[in-house]
């Protein structure tokens, strides 16, 4: 008899802390004798606030990487040919197809909804890529220092936020982020070692674009 | 001792719990003052009360919400989807009759509860089901659950509909909508991360609907109708799929043949 109450609370308090029962939450009672649903089995446990969190983070991160992908496509549309930097951006867009790919995975693993403004943030990132690298390949690399400072910093953020909560279910989600973080602020390195600061109006040009890139952030992780 | 029993009353918006055993004290002390033995007797009592732990309650000391919501839905059948119905769902679990006041919306409530509590059925009674099925068969799997949970009520889910059709009350049915929807998907091993997610959520969505709505009218013989409804508006949504499929692949090839004949003249490099 016992055990059996206590099976229940035990129950009841997992189910609270569930997505699927924000509703049991809303209504401040237990819903017992329910079986035990889709979450619970799969042993994600995350509140509803952290799940939101992640959510909003996976979408940024995904939009994020299809931008930086189609900058670089824009790039080596103009610059495919330059013997110099073409291989570095070709370099640099092969590892943020592999970003992308991965968190293309990671979207319906833990259910993120993902951007749903992806043909303006392709669009975008295709026009900032050919854009600049019309301006030369200073420009491109400018963008290129511009756009992964951001991302990084980005990326730095999330990761210290990420680590207030310990679960066993994002360890994995951490140690993505680590590392493409790593992979974009080696980008960043790439791209000053490239005369990113030679570039004409590197001190506007560099402002607007990471301007540009903090306010897609905002819309992404809303939209 | 007093037993601890609620009633609300509801003003406005706000919910005002009167405890029974207040009321009573304080009628026992307007009785306190008429002789000295009495006075002593209940001072006792008092002190008693205070050097006593308080008995943990034998009921729980406010009615709860969900509760009298599933004790509801057997009278909606006879009463709708209504305030009448909350207040008989209250009656059998010995509740007053006017606790149906914990629902400000009314039936809108009900209604709430109602979709949660199917949705959260479907995905328990569906998941460890879908092995082996191809992914439109477990859409088909998953929403003729879903439409079975919706049958025994479905003469008066039209009244329903009506409710949620109200102003103030849609942002809820399309919430829910939304997130049964994401469950099929998600049931059905969906794994795109594009606007696939969202055009594949926006198609069941109008399946489910429509179906539904096609129930409310059904009247052959063990709803045979709707589910050859569904199987209809199922294979449309396949057919516009692979329409969409074939037009991407001529478009694709359109641009690609055009920046190919525009190499050839010698103009850009793509």
């Amino acid at each position: 008899m016992y055990l059996a109450i206590r099976r229940n609370y035990i129950n009841a308090t997992i189910i609270s802390f569930n997505k699927l029962h924000t509703f049991s939450v809303k209504y401040n009672s237990s819903l017992k004798e329910e079986p035990k649903n889709y979450d619970q089995i799969k042993n994600i446990s995350l509140t509803p606030k952290q799940k939101q969190l992640i959510d909003s983070m996976i979408r940024i991160d995904q939009a994020g990487e299809i931008g930086a992908n189609y900058i670089y496509k824009g790039q080596m549309a103009i610059l495919g040919n330059d013997k110099k930097v073409g291989p570095i951006i070709q370099e640099m867009w092969e590892q943020e197809k592999y970003h992308l790919k991965t968190f293309d995975e990671i979207i319906p693993r833990y259910r993120a909804r993902p951007s749903f403004l992806r043909p303006i943030w392709e669009a975008a990132g295709f026009i900032l890529g050919v854009g600049t690298a019309m301006m030369g390949k200073e420009a491109a690399m400018a963008c290129t220092e511009a756009v992964e400072t951001v991302i990084g910093e980005h990326y730095n953020d999330q990761l210290r936020e990420l680590l207030h909560i310990e679960n066993n279910d994002i360890s994995e989600l951490k140690k993505i982020i680590k590392q493409f973080r790593d992979d974009e602020l080696h980008h960043l390195d790439t791209a000053v070692d490239f005369d990113a600061k030679k570039a004409p109006l590197h001190g506007p040009l560099t402002a607007i674009i990471h301007n540009g890139c903090k306010a897609a952030i905002w819309i992404t992780r809303r939209i | 001792m007093f037993k601890q029993k609620t009633a609300c009353i509801h003003q406005g918006n706000v919910i005002q719990p009167i405890i029974w055993r207040n009321v009573l004290n304080k009628q026992q002390n307007t009785r306190k003052f008429t002789s000295a033995a009495e006075d002593l007797k209940s001072e006792n009592s008092v002190n008693e009360q205070t050097h006593t732990p308080p008995p943990t309650p034998p009921n729980p000391p406010n009615p709860i919400p969900a509760e009298i919501l599933r004790a509801s839905l057997p009278f909606v059948n006879q009463y709708g989807w209504t305030i009448d119905t909350l207040a008989q769902g209250a009656k059998t679990l010995g509740y007053p009759y006017i606790s149906h006041g914990l629902f400000p919306r009314g039936g809108a409530e009900l209604i709430d509860y109602f979709l949660e509590d199917c949705r959260i059925k479907m995905t328990n009674e569906i998941f460890d089901k879908m092995d082996g099925l191809k992914v439109h068969q477990k859409i088909r799997f998953a929403c003729i659950t879903r439409l079975n949970l919706t049958k025994p009520y479905i003469k008066k889910w039209s009244e329903a509909l009506a409710i949620m059709a109200q102003p103030n009350n849609i942002p809820m049915p399309i919430e829910h909508l939304a997130k049964l929807v994401d469950d099929m998907w998600y049931l059905a091993g969906d794994k795109s991360a594009d606007m696939n997610w969202y055009s594949k959520r926006a198609i069941l969505a109008t399946i489910y609907t429509s179906t539904e709505l096609y129930m409310t009218q059904d009247t052959s013989p063990d709803y045979i109708g709707t589910f050859q409804f569904l199987d209809r508006r199922l294979q449309d949504s396949a057919t516009f799929g692979r329409l969409i499929g074939e037009i991407n692949t001529f478009a694709d090839f359109a641009v690609k043949s055009t920046f190919g004949i525009l190499s050839s003249k010698g103009i850009g490099r793509f």
